[in-house]
């Protein structure tokens, strides 16, 4: 410590008139020694209990433990099912580089600008601190922090930013106790790895991706400086918000480099002249499958029983394929018209005709073999609404509920070939009507079926019973409540697209339920597991029997060979399936699948809104679930549907229910093969008259 | 004049009673001659000018005589004597065969190819036997190839008698010519009020006034007062059951609402003509109705949900003991859903031939319980043995496609079986235009399929059985006239 020499003038002048004792000199240096002695004591004891009490001496191994333990902070990572990362979760984000990853340029700009004597200095940079001090003497504008590299992150981990001495010395014994502890490498990794840089980025790393969405590997140098420069002030210096700042400070970063001769004055001019290219962050998680990936967050949240999974680094293997969801994406892509087509056909209030006609979509696609979902999409785009069509719509699925009430008068006795006078049917006061509003008709089951006519089923279903209806609903995998009124044997009531997969599932499945699951392990960072999907046997239950699971998926594929699927009959050849559409159209539905593959698609608005007549299931759904479906089994080749022991086949009138080789297709358990070979209805139907002997002319 | 045309209807009496022209002693004047001429000779020259110009065969037969007679034929005593005997003689002889006319080709080919089977059906093997004993033409369903193929069985193969009228249209003009011809003649269609009546001619076709007659007997036997009926709006008639029915049950004291006209596959005038029969047509009870929709609005309300319009349907006011429904089983089934959907939990139904279908009862429906109807076949089992079809499930149906089919072959075998019968019960030298009287005396032979009666009713009408089903579950339950009566025919 520098004695400052005492100045005369300093001195309180001697009154006049009054006679000064002089004292000799000798004696006077004694006592000054004496009080000089006391005075170090004293301020060195004082130091001494300052020291203590702010607990200097408390410094030891514990002391950096939160430093030296430290696990970079990392978020939670989403795998597809061939273990691509499809997204992540973060509040803050991180992206860890280790040391030897971490671009030369990078530590050569990093140290110019914040540290130039990192590598020599031993904690505390002396020459800094005394440059500082002037600095600070001189009232200097241009303040300079005196902290090194190693005290920034003492006061990262460890300190608050309030500028006090105690802080400040405490700082400087922890920075010099920490380079004790750590190598100089991995003082600087942390540095690069865990400090706030702005726009939700910690580290470099994250830096990278959220200002020029690229690894920092692959950035240039004068893009390293400017990132290298957000240290200081990450807020300031945000390019985002401020790039004629971020530009300045960038140059600051070159210049430094320059002077400490890291680089050259020419590469400095290149630098400096190099175009800095922002580039708006693509976070991963809306590229691929954003709406699967909130439900990914819902499902772990839920799994493990936390409020928030985000930077916990977990590790989440789903069941997601990546090339499906793709598919999944361009089938939404490449139907454009048919939104189009929907939002001409939609009835919208004259008050609310302005704006935009929010026809929505979503698709839900599943694998039938283990109830993986394979792929998700919850809305035509993430970016104008997050809610999740595909898992919380709750929508009426019209004619595509009809399996439930088919399979179980399958499974009870009706039989595919089974003759209906198709007249108007009520139940209760419900008077349900068909769609094409055609009575006075004759089918057989299967026809009713697979041209979706409405007042049979209802018949039906009233013979049978809402209650086994809605009991035999749940059996086959809806959870949704499923209402005890007439009206849900027509799909009144709203289910959610997963129990649309699952319900079709289970027939493609041959009459076992698979519950659906998109998580099959959760790990920590370091691999140990949190959670493992239950097996697929624990998820399986058989709940009707193969004979009546195939009657009911020949049933379906009749629905492409002859019925409201017609339009993409070829595919009768592998899928089987079923259009749906609501009341009023509010709810256009294709559900379908071949046994290895299922996908469910429902279009309609988010305000169930009405559309006008030519919107269907048929005309809607189906467009996309085809053009999905298409691409889709050249990566998934459909398996043929196998039929079980015990059914035949039989060529039957579909209208008449009677043998005749021109007939369709109808498959028949034992002992209900239809034996008729001729109808009356038929011969009536081609004659125009029966036995209207009187009438003949 | 007036004498002169006494004459003629006493020497066209005498030629339809036989008396042969030696025998009478009438001595025709040279006018009344020419009257005859005129009156005999001049259709069978209209016909023979349907054959084409030139005939192949030979034309050596009286008939040709006939045509061939010329007012100059009546001057003198002696030529008119001779003329007298050439037309008594050509509307008086035959071969014995039988000409069958019938539209085998065509629209309705099936139907009459079904008649002609039936006729087959006569005789033990009617491959061989049939061609000695009848001439089958083909009339295409054309008039003119009707009258092309009776010129030629007239002059040609001078048939003894005639079927044929299988059509509306043949039927009126066949029946034309064959009492102008004075040939015998079986005209294969219901009689109407407009056909021509004459002795020559002989309806052989099922007959509605026995089928009415044992409907009325069912409904007074249920002591139903009051009858709706639902009237189809057929194109070509085919009223006449209906028609007759309403007047003998009016007659018998029974309501009948009748004005529930539809249209048959239309379900609009179907649902409402049903909804007037129970009068749930809501302009007729508005304030039942308002009050109606203001308590379903309120009910709505109360749920909270929307107003629902269709679910306001007044109940139905039930004022008739039955329906009547003379439609096709088709068309019942479809009205018994319409009953159900307007509220109508019973209603005994009332129908007739058409009924009969497995398509009545199969599927089952509940509702129709108790129904009935009427038919000209009883168990098909009992028909006679050649034209026994195989059965479905008891003998009351048989397979579809023979439903129909039967009832055709069930007519042509009847009409042979009269032809047949009357012309082996004729004596050679029974003249052609006394067949008529053999006609009218003619007896059902006991083969227990018709009854043990007349063939013909007093205005030449063919008396057909009539059988009453009645339904119940799944099953026709045959309850009119009883199993026992009916074996013993």
């Amino acid at each position: 410590m520098k004695e400052i020499p005492i100045q005369s003038e300093d001195r309180d002048p001697a009154p006049a008139g009054k006679s000064i004792p002089v004292r000799s000199p000798k004696r006077l240096r004694r006592i000054g020694f004496v009080i000089a002695v006391f005075t170090m004591l004293t301020v060195g004891l004082l130091s001494f209990m300052w020291l203590h009490e702010i607990g200097i001496f408390d410094i030891g191994d514990g002391s950096l433990a939160s430093i030296v333990d430290y696990k970079p902070n990392d978020n939670s990572l989403v795998y597809d099912r061939d273990n691509k990362i499809i997204g992540e979760f973060f509040t803050r984000y991180y992206v860890f580089i280790p040391y030897e990853k971490l671009p030369n340029d990078l530590i050569k700009a990093v140290v110019a600008i914040e540290d130039r004597s990192f590598f020599e200095h031993s904690g505390i940079d002396l020459r800094g601190i005394t440059r500082a001090a002037v600095s600070h003497l001189r009232n200097d504008k241009r303040r300079q922090g005196a902290s090194t590299i190693t005290q920034q992150v003492i006061r990262h981990f460890l300190l608050t930013k309030e500028k006090t001495i105690e802080r400040k010395i405490k700082e400087a014994a922890l920075a010099i106790y920490l380079e004790s502890q750590l190598s100089k490498e991995q003082i600087l990794e942390l540095y690069t790895n865990v400090l706030f840089l702005g726009n939700r980025a910690f580290g470099v790393g994250a830096a990278a991706k959220r200002y020029f969405g690229r690894d920092i590997q692959d950035l240039q140098s004068h893009e390293l400086a400017l990132i290298a420069g957000l240290f200081q002030s990450p807020s300031r210096y945000n390019p985002s918000r401020f790039p004629k700042r971020a530009k300045r400070r960038q140059l600051q970063v070159i210049r430094a480099m320059q002077k400490s001769g890291m680089i050259s004055l020419r590469k400095a001019k290149k630098m400096a002249r190099a175009p800095l290219r922002y580039q708006t962050y693509n976070p991963m998680n809306l590229a691929t499958a954003p709406y699967f990936l909130d439900y990914i967050r819902e499902r772990t949240e839920q799994t493990l029983g936390r409020t928030n999974i985000k930077n916990q680094g977990l590790r989440i293997y789903t069941t997601l394929d990546s090339r499906l969801q793709k598919m999944v994406q361009e089938s939404f892509e490449e139907n454009k018209e048919i939104f189009a087509l929907a939002e001409r056909l939609m009835i919208i209030p004259p008050h609310e005709r302005t704006g935009p006609r929010p026809v929505e979509g979503a698709m839900l696609v599943s694998n039938p073999e283990n109830g993986e979902i394979l792929a998700m999409r919850g809305g035509r785009n993430y970016a104008d609404s997050q809610f999740n069509r595909a898992i919380h719509a709750i929508r009426q699925p019209g004619s595509a509920f009809k399996p439930v009430i088919y399979s179980l008068a399958l499974s009870r006795g009706y039989k595919w070939s089974d003759l209906m006078y198709v007249s108007p049917v009520a139940v209760r006061n419900y008077r349900p009507r068909n769609f094409s509003k055609s009575f006075l008709t004759e089918t057989t089951m299967m026809r009713a079926f697979y041209k979706s006519i409405n007042t049979p089923v209802v018949a039906i279903g009233n013979k049978i019973g809402l209650r086994d209806i809605i009991e035999h609903g749940k059996k086959l995998g809806i959870s949704s409540e499923i209402r005890d009124e007439a009206g849900s044997m027509l799909g009144a009531s709203g289910l959610t697209l997963t129990d649309m997969a699952t319900m079709y599932n289970t027939f493609a499945r041959e009459g076992k339920r698979t519950g659906l699951i998109a998580i099959t392990r959760i790990t920590d960072r370091d691999g140990n597991t949190l959670y493992e999907a239950p097996t697929l046997e624990s998820r399986t239950e058989e709940v009707i029997s193969k004979q009546d699971a195939y009657l009911m998926t020949a049933g379906m594929q009749a629905v492409f060979r002859y019925g409201t699927a017609y339009k993409e009959n070829e595919m009768g050849q592998y899928a089987a399936g079923k259009t749906g559409t609501s009341n009023g159209s509010r709810d256009n539905w294709f559900a379908g699948f071949t046994p290895n593959l299922n996908a469910v698609v429902w279009v309609g608005s988010d305000k169930s809104r009405e559309f006008l007549g030519k919107a269907t299931g048929t005309s809607l759904a189906l467009p996309i679930w085809a053009t999905f479906m298409k691409k889709a089994i050249k990566a998934v080749p459909p398996r043929p549907f196998t039929m079980p022991k015990g059914i035949t086949m039989r060529r039957v009138h579909s209208q008449f229910g009677h043998n005749t080789s021109s007939g369709v297709k109808m498959y028949f358990k034992k002992g209900q093969v239809p034996v008729k070979t001729a109808s009356d209805l038929k011969i009536l139907s081609d004659r125009g008259q029966y036995r209207s002997l009187f009438n003949q002319n | 004049m007036i004498l002169t045309k006494a004459k003629l209807i006493l020497l066209t009496t005498a030629l339809i009673m036989g008396l042969s022209a030696g025998e009478e002693a009438l001595a025709l004047s040279e006018s009344s001659c020419k009257e005859l001429l005129n009156r005999v000779v001049k259709p069978y020259r209209a016909l023979y000018k349907k054959l084409p110009p030139k005939q192949p065969w030979p034309k050596t037969a009286v008939v040709y005589q006939l045509i061939r007679l010329s007012p100059v034929d009546c001057v003198g005593r002696g030529h008119i004597r001779k003329t007298l005997k050439t037309v008594v003689s050509a509307v008086a002889s035959h071969s014995g065969r039988v000409g069958v006319m019938l539209p085998i080709s065509g629209k309705n080919m099936e139907t009459y190819n079904a008649v002609l089977e039936g006729m087959k059906g006569v005789y033990p093997i009617g491959a061989l036997t049939f061609p000695q004993r009848a001439v089958v033409k083909n009339t295409v369903g054309s008039i003119k190839a009707m009258e092309l193929a009776l010129a030629e069985m007239v002059f040609r193969d001078q048939v003894g008698m005639l079927i044929g009228g299988a059509t509306a249209a043949e039927a009126g003009a066949l029946s034309r010519w064959a009492d102008r011809l004075m040939i015998p003649t079986l005209i294969l269609s219901q009689m109407t009020p407009h056909s021509l009546r004459s002795k020559q001619l002989f309806h052989v076709f099922p007959n509605e006034v026995s089928m009415v007659n044992r409907l009325t007997q069912a409904i007074r036997q249920r002591r139903y007062k009051r009858i709706a009926v639902l009237q189809p709006i057929r194109r070509g008639g085919g009223g006449q059951m209906t028609h007759m029915l309403i007047s003998r049950l009016k007659k018998s004291g029974v309501r009948v609402d009748k004005d529930y006209v539809y249209s048959p596959g239309d379900y609009e005038s179907m649902e409402a003509a049903a909804k007037k029969v129970f009068n749930i047509v809501p302009a007729d009870r508005p304030v039942e109705f308002q009050k109606l929709v203001n308590r379903i609005k309120r009910q709505a309300k109360e749920a909270g949900l929307p107003f629902n319009p269709s679910l306001v349907s007044l109940p139905p006011q039930i004022d008739v003991d039955a329906i009547f429904i003379p439609d096709n089983f088709r068309t019942v089934r479809h009205f018994v859903n319409i009953f159900k959907f307007l509220g109508v939990e019973e209603m005994p139904l009332i129908g007739t031939q058409e009924w009969r279908a497995k398509g009545l009862i199969d599927p089952p429906e509940p509702f129709l319980d108790g129904s009935f109807f009427v038919d000209y076949i009883g168990d098909y089992r009992h028909l006679p043995a050649r034209l026994r079809a195989r059965t479905s499930g008891s003998g009351y149906f048989v397979r579809p496609e023979e439903t129909i089919n039967i009832d055709y072959r069930i007519i042509g075998w009847h009409a042979m079986g009269i032809a047949e019968q009357t012309m082996s019960k004729i004596q050679a030298n029974v003249k052609r235009r006394l067949i008529y009287k053999t006609l009218e005396e003619l007896t059902h032979p006991a083969d227990g399929y018709f009854p043990k009666s007349r063939v013909f009713s007093k205005n030449h009408n063919s008396i057909w059985p009539a059988w009453l089903f009645r339904t119940s579950g799944q099953n026709l339950v045959l309850e009119a006239p009883s199993r026992k009566h009916a074996r013993k025919r």
